[in-house]
């Protein structure tokens, strides 16, 4: 019974766990495209290179505007054949000249993008222009839904956790009815009749913690590259030592607060001492 | 030391297992309770250890009034009282030296006062070569022996023995109660109560007769059943 109150409990942290790394991956995410060119003009194959930097001055003088990067047609084609290097029937099939020339407009806040698309929308040198707010914003909107429901999760399971480890403290007490009659008899404190179970209860927490530790471990190395796949682009670098044992240690100590009020719970309801 | 004034305990379905119960034990003092089945002996006994509470009257021990006591003063009662149950009420995981190492253990006594205090109070009783038996390979009078051999570890102000040889052969119940004036003579108060009426007629120590919840009789030195001593 006691195998089985721990595994339930490990539940509540491997939950934790799970949120702690799908928002560690998220955040990783989200200051990725942040921090990319946000805006893409593609210009027309006639314009000239001077009103195309023309264009990039202007912006420059804007506040919103952090970064404006020109790529000419030439630099565009080069990053293309590095890209696929090892394709080279790729680059034997396309003219040097076929990719347009751009500019990338980073942003100081999401929120100044569509002023930046709009200026480039209306002028006739642009042939196209994408930008990545709505793709930020929607994932955005996801990463929070999905923290809302893992800390929901994480909840309920805390819950359930606690509803265990009283019913398990709860029949242990029942099991020892007659040691705890003797012992009150021969004069034991409430104290040193509690504690034991106190201490108990403590054990379950901070034993489900460590396992949710291992798999925290076990999920980094077998599903973390699978979550990197989804962003090639995007570097999501293994949770480092510190932030996994600092994440061990909330849970050890989270998971020994858990399981002691569990059996708080336990004493106050079933002990008469 | 103990002193039971006009006590009454009556039960919820009208059952009155005491009625207007008074005497006093001295320290020092052995005294008999005795009376047959269903006379009173093992309320008086739980009013006193306050596993009870009186309807009526007064249970003092020393100066303290037991009903009125709080949860912390109850722990120190039942640690100045040792008492011995006819069902022995021993731990049956445990050895003979943990069971009456349990006595020091709810103290907070040291490990090694523990190992110390333990062994002599086993051969007190004669169980010096038991300690490493549990409850089930020993003797309803071994076992008996052990009971009192804990309740006499913390050095009881008082020994409250309820039927302590109720479960045994008149050998062996004749042997713990030598061991219960032996103690006696040593210093503590010893409370006795019992429907041994062979026993406590060789005794010839202050007997306190309990009939239907009432103290019929009360001679500081008698038989069962008052036809010794005065």
């Amino acid at each position: 019974m006691s195998l089985a109150t721990i595994l339930i409990v490990s539940l509540t942290f491997g939950a934790t766990s799970g949120f702690a790394l799908f928002a560690y991956g998220a955040e990783k995410i989200i200051s990725y495209y942040e921090s990319r060119p946000l805006v893409t003009a593609f210009f027309l194959d006639d314009a000239a290179e001077e009103e195309i930097l023309e264009l990039r001055d202007e912006l420059l003088g804007w506040s919103e505007v952090a970064e404006v990067t020109y790529t000419s047609k030439e630099q565009a084609f080069s990053i293309y054949s590095e890209q696929f290097a090892d394709q080279p029937e790729l680059l034997e099939s396309i003219p040097t000249n076929i990719l347009p020339a751009s500019l990338d407009v980073r942003t100081k806040s999401l929120d100044d993008l569509p002023r930046v698309a709009e200026f480039f929308e209306g002028n006739k040198l642009v042939e196209e222009v994408s930008f990545y707010q709505d793709v930020v914003a929607r994932f955005r909107n996801l990463v929070t839904v999905a923290r809302c429901g893992l800390l929901g999760l994480t909840a309920v399971f805390a819950c359930i956790s606690i509803v265990v480890v009283l019913s398990t403290i709860g029949l242990i007490i029942y099991s020892m009815e007659e040691e705890i009659g003797i012992m009150a008899l021969l004069g034991a404190s409430s104290t040193y009749i509690r504690l034991p179970f106190l201490i108990q209860g403590a054990v379950y927490g901070v034993v489900a913690a460590l396992i949710s530790g291992g798999f925290l471990a076990a999920a980094i190395l077998l599903v973390l590259p699978s979550f990197r796949s989804f962003f090639p682009n995007v570097t999501i670098a293994d949770p480092s030592v510190i932030f996994q044992l600092s994440l061990l240690g909330v849970e050890v100590v989270s998971g020994a607060l858990l399981g002691s009020f569990g059996s708080w719970l336990a004493v106050n309801k079933y002990l008469k001492f | 030391m103990i002193l039971f004034s006009e006590v009454s305990k009556r039960y919820p379905d009208g059952t009155v297992a005491l009625d207007k119960v008074s005497f006093t034990v001295p320290a020092g003092e052995f005294a008999c309770i005795v009376g047959p089945s269903g006379a009173g002996k093992t309320t008086l006994i739980k009013l006193l250890t306050r596993e009870e509470l009186p309807s009526e009257g007064e249970v003092r021990f020393g100066e303290r009034e037991v009903a009125s006591l709080s949860p912390r003063e109850i722990i120190n009662l039942r640690r100045e009282l040792g008492v011995i149950y006819q069902n022995y009420r021993l731990l049956p995981k445990r050895t003979a030296f943990e069971n009456v190492a349990l006595a020091l253990e709810v103290l907070g006594r040291s490990d090694r006062e523990i190992r110390e205090v333990v062994p002599h109070v086993l051969s007190l009783v004669g169980l010096e070569s038991r300690a490493s038996h549990f409850p089930y390979q020993l003797s309803g009078g071994e076992q008996q022996r052990l009971v009192i051999a804990r309740a006499l570890a913390p050095e009881p102000k008082a020994l409250i023995a309820d039927e302590p040889t109720g479960n045994i052969d008149p050998e062996s119940a004749w042997a713990i109660f030598k061991l219960l004036e032996k103690i006696n003579k040593m210093g503590t108060t010893v409370l006795v109560a019992t429907h041994a009426a062979a026993i406590v007629d060789q005794l010839n120590e202050r007997v306190i007769g309990l009939e239907r919840g009432r103290v019929v009789r009360d001679v500081k030195k008698g038989g069962y059943s008052g036809k010794k001593g005065c």
